[in-house]
């Protein structure tokens, strides 16, 4: 089930998603052509150790929580889906937002995600990193702006259908935890969220986003919201 | 003499004059008169009989005398003058020509004696009646011509009532055209056009038919086969249409010539046969070729509209928005429409404060978990108080940034002290005579606020001033570097040679071919380019500027800006603050 689509854009062209989306596919082709070796030096040094944190300077803590929101890992179907996800949610997000308040969004749900990550995890040594609490933060964001519109879908092989953004939501909710269950399996040197069961970053940048998606709306958005609604007098 | 006597002899030297009988009604009359002096219609009567121009002067005289209005007495009077002028030898009034056959007419004739030909026309504009040798309407001025023309004069005069929408008249006249001159040119076009708005759809194409065979230049020739085309897609005859849609393409085709009417006529063909995919790319391709075609611009707006893509048809119709005409209008209505204008209430309301103070405040919780992690305990007093830095930082900056009404300005603390409660309140207790801390609270408040008010009002000035000057130097800088030596050279370069060849490179079929397949791989991006954008808001820019340098800058303004400088102080203060912990 794969995201291909929503209704139609209402204010402008994706400029951040889209610069975001080159930004992070050359970032996830690099990431897989680096060698092993060079990976671990640089997910060292950019992803997050909350079990580090209190050695470090306040600036190396946030540029690492910020940084490590963008680094994918070497795996294949989880980083692809996300970069689906981003791309399809992203753009209407960021259409109701606008660019920098779109840019500032993402950040606070995925800083979001790291925080309850730190929250609960605060003596995790393991480096933590990953797109998921970004997208995360849009579905709920997503969520929270068009409700239960529906995002034409993807079934493999040939069905398309339009799914409600909650039904997506509980079904990213269950793809992820399979995922990282799997991802768990898979390898546990460089998991990082991954090797953890529960996924308090995932929850922790729903629940921002959840919060934040109507702070950040245009306020157009929500007045031609509300005149649709009948509402507005 | 009793009166119905008289009345006899009146009419008896009534009929006699009729008759010719001239004496016996010259008797008669002067029996009349000599019993009524003052009868007015015998002295009427008897300037008629009388020979010679005195008498009959001396008898309209005397009726004029009895009765100042009679119309008839003037006319006579002035007909005997007219007459005395004639016999002096005074020169003869310019005679009517008539524009058909040439004879020339009393100036008072209504048609020619000769041919029937009436020597008026009326007004295409207003109707009125115009006098063949005049050249204009002389109720509404409308320029006419010179009857003397001929031919032309009545071609003119067809095309001016076609303008107005008459179109039998219009046809009328260019009968004249054709009976002064069979050959004259362009009539049968314009002429087809007159029975296409009289609703005679098979004369139209006749006509059409028969200007396409006399036209004689190769591109008059297009052009009316295909306006013909274009009058058989709006009578509903799309297998004509498209027999010369074909041959019209073909012949560009061999030519190697792309037109933008044929691709536009073709996309309004298309549209009427519910074709929009077709519509569209033929538009498009139209557009390409010439960009100035608003109608075709405004028929793509609607085809997007109407496929769902609201965003590039808002920008078609905010770029015609500045075209003007109906056309603007409509695209206005369009933007209207679609985008209605968020109102200053729903702009100014309190939820928006609270959006963006709740903004702010995540922002600082954020900061303030990734600082302190998992410790708690440490967040009294100082990270409790950045949060509440934070929140106050969100207020002023919002209310600077979106919500300028919800800030509460000194002059609206001022006007709250003035309201009923703010009197009541300071007049209470003090009929017991004791003055309290409220009343004395309030009391400094109000001087308070008034020398605020004061010092505001100075610093308002002074900013404006400041403002004024500032804007008065980077307008002459500005014109400065206008006028230097590198802009001088960067505005010349379009003219350079390069460039002149890389335009002339670009025309080439080639470049054309290829930029035709881009175009259709990633259809326009519609409205001005970014760079014209970019420019509009640099004009916008400077155009505030210029405005705001002669006008003074208002108390909202300053409150603005005070709350804008004083939030962002506050977020340094608060961001600080969570940092430094």
């Amino acid at each position: 089930m794969v995201p291909i689509g929503d209704a139609r854009r209402r204010f402008g062209f994706p400029w951040v998603t889209s610069a975001l989306l080159i930004f992070l596919i050359a970032l996830f082709i690099l990431e897989h052509r680096l060698p092993l070796e060079g990976w671990n030096g640089w997910a060292q040094t950019f992803a997050l150790s909350p079990a580090t944190n209190p050695q470090h300077l306040p600036v190396t803590v946030l540029r690492n929580a910020l940084a490590c929101l963008f680094i994918q890992g070497k795996g294949w179907l989880e980083p692809i889906v996300n970069l689906v996800y981003f791309w399809v949610l992203g753009r209407k997000v960021e259409d109701v937002c606008g660019p920098w308040r779109f840019l500032l969004l993402i950040l606070f749900c995925g800083l979001g995600g790291v925080v309850s990550q730190v929250l609960v995890f605060p003596q995790a040594a393991g480096p933590f990193y990953g797109l998921a609490g970004v997208v995360a933060g849009l579905m709920g964001a997503y969520f929270v702006l068009y409700q239960m519109r529906p995002i034409r879908t993807w079934i493999f092989p040939l069905f398309f259908v339009p799914v409600s953004a909650l039904l997506h939501l509980l079904y990213w909710a269950g793809l992820e935890f399979v995922n990282l269950s799997l991802g768990a399996l898979r390898s546990r040197q460089w998991a990082g969220i991954i090797t953890l069961e529960p996924n308090w970053p995932f929850l922790g940048a729903l629940f921002v986003g959840l919060l934040a998606g109507h702070l950040f709306a245009r306020r157009e958005f929500l007045y031609y919201r509300k005149l649709k609604s009948g509402a507005a007098g | 003499m009793e009166r119905g006597r008289v009345q006899l002899l009146l009419r008896e030297a009534i009929a006699s004059a009729r008759s010719g009988n001239k004496a016996w009604a010259r008797e008669c009359l002067s029996r009349v008169l000599r019993t009524d002096p003052r009868n007015e219609e015998a002295w009427l009567w008897l300037s008629a009989v009388l020979e010679s121009s005195e008498e009959k002067r001396f008898c309209l005289e005397k009726v004029l005398t009895i009765n100042p209005n009679s119309t008839q007495a003037r006319a006579g009077l002035r007909y005997l003058q007219q007459q005395g002028q004639e016999e002096a030898g005074a020169p003869q009034p310019k005679r009517t020509i008539c524009p058909m056959c040439g004879e020339p007419n009393p100036p008072t004739a209504f048609q020619c004696a000769n041919c029937g030909q009436d020597l008026f026309v009326p007004c295409p504009a207003c109707t009125e009646r115009v006098d063949v040798d005049r050249t204009a309407c002389p109720a509404c001025g409308l320029e006419i011509g010179d009857s003397s023309d001929g031919a032309g004069y009545f071609f003119h005069l067809g095309e001016l009532y076609l303008q107005k929408g008459k179109s039998k008249p219009a046809l009328a006249a260019w009968d004249k055209t054709l009976i002064l001159e069979p050959d004259y040119p362009g009539v049968a076009e314009v002429a087809a056009e007159a029975f296409l708005a009289s609703g005679q759809r098979d004369l139209a194409i006749q006509s059409f038919q028969r200007a396409v065979e006399e036209a004689t230049e190769k591109e008059q020739r297009r052009k009316l086969r295909l306006r013909l085309a274009a009058v058989y897609r709006e009578l509903k005859r799309p297998e004509e249409a498209a027999r010369l849609y074909q041959e019209l393409q073909k012949e560009d085709k061999e030519r190697r010539e792309p037109r933008a009417d044929l691709y536009a006529e073709l996309g309004r063909f298309y549209q009427q046969e519910r074709d929009t995919d077709q519509a569209q790319q033929n538009y498009e391709m139209a557009l390409a070729l010439d960009g100035s075609l608003s109608d075709v611009r405004f028929a793509i707006a609607e085809i997007l509209l109407a496929e769902g893509s609201e965003l590039r048809a808002l920008d078609e119709y905010r770029s015609l928005q500045q075209v003007g005409g109906e056309i603007g209008e409509l695209s206005a209505a369009r933007v209207r429409e679609l985008r209605p204008p968020v109102p200053e209430a729903f702009l100014s309301r309190w939820q928006e404060t609270v959006r963006g103070m709740a903004r702010y405040f995540l922002a600082g919780l954020l900061l303030l978990f990734l600082r302190l992690g998992r410790s708690w305990e440490y967040i009294f007093p100082w990270g409790f108080i950045s949060l509440l830095t934070f929140l106050g930082a969100g207020y002023f900056l919002t209310a600077a940034v979106a919500t300028p009404r919800n800030l509460p300005t000194f002059a609206r603390l001022a006007r709250l002290l003035e309201t009923p409660t703010g009197m009541r309140l300071r007049s209470w207790r003090r009929r017991a005579g004791q003055a309290n801390w409220l009343q004395k609270f309030l009391a400094w408040q109000a001087r308070s606020t008034k020398s605020l008010l004061a010092r505001l009002r100075v610093v308002r000035t002074r900013l404006s001033q400041f403002l004024r000057r500032a804007v008065a130097l980077l307008a002459r800088n500005w014109e400065k570097l206008r006028a230097s030596r590198p802009v001088r050279t960067l505005k010349a370069l379009p003219q350079s040679r390069t460039f002149r060849a890389l335009a002339a490179l670009s025309k080439k079929p080639f470049f054309l071919a290829i930029g035709r397949f881009f175009r259709r791989i990633f259809p326009r991006r519609s409205g001005p380019s970014p760079v014209r954008r970019v420019g509009q808001g640099l004009r916008d820019f400077r155009q505030r500027l210029r405005e705001r340098a002669g006008g003074e800058v208002s108390e909202l303004q300053v409150y603005r800006w005070m709350a804008g400088i004083l939030g962002f102080l506050l977020l340094v203060l608060a961001g600080s603050l969570i940092l430094l912990l």
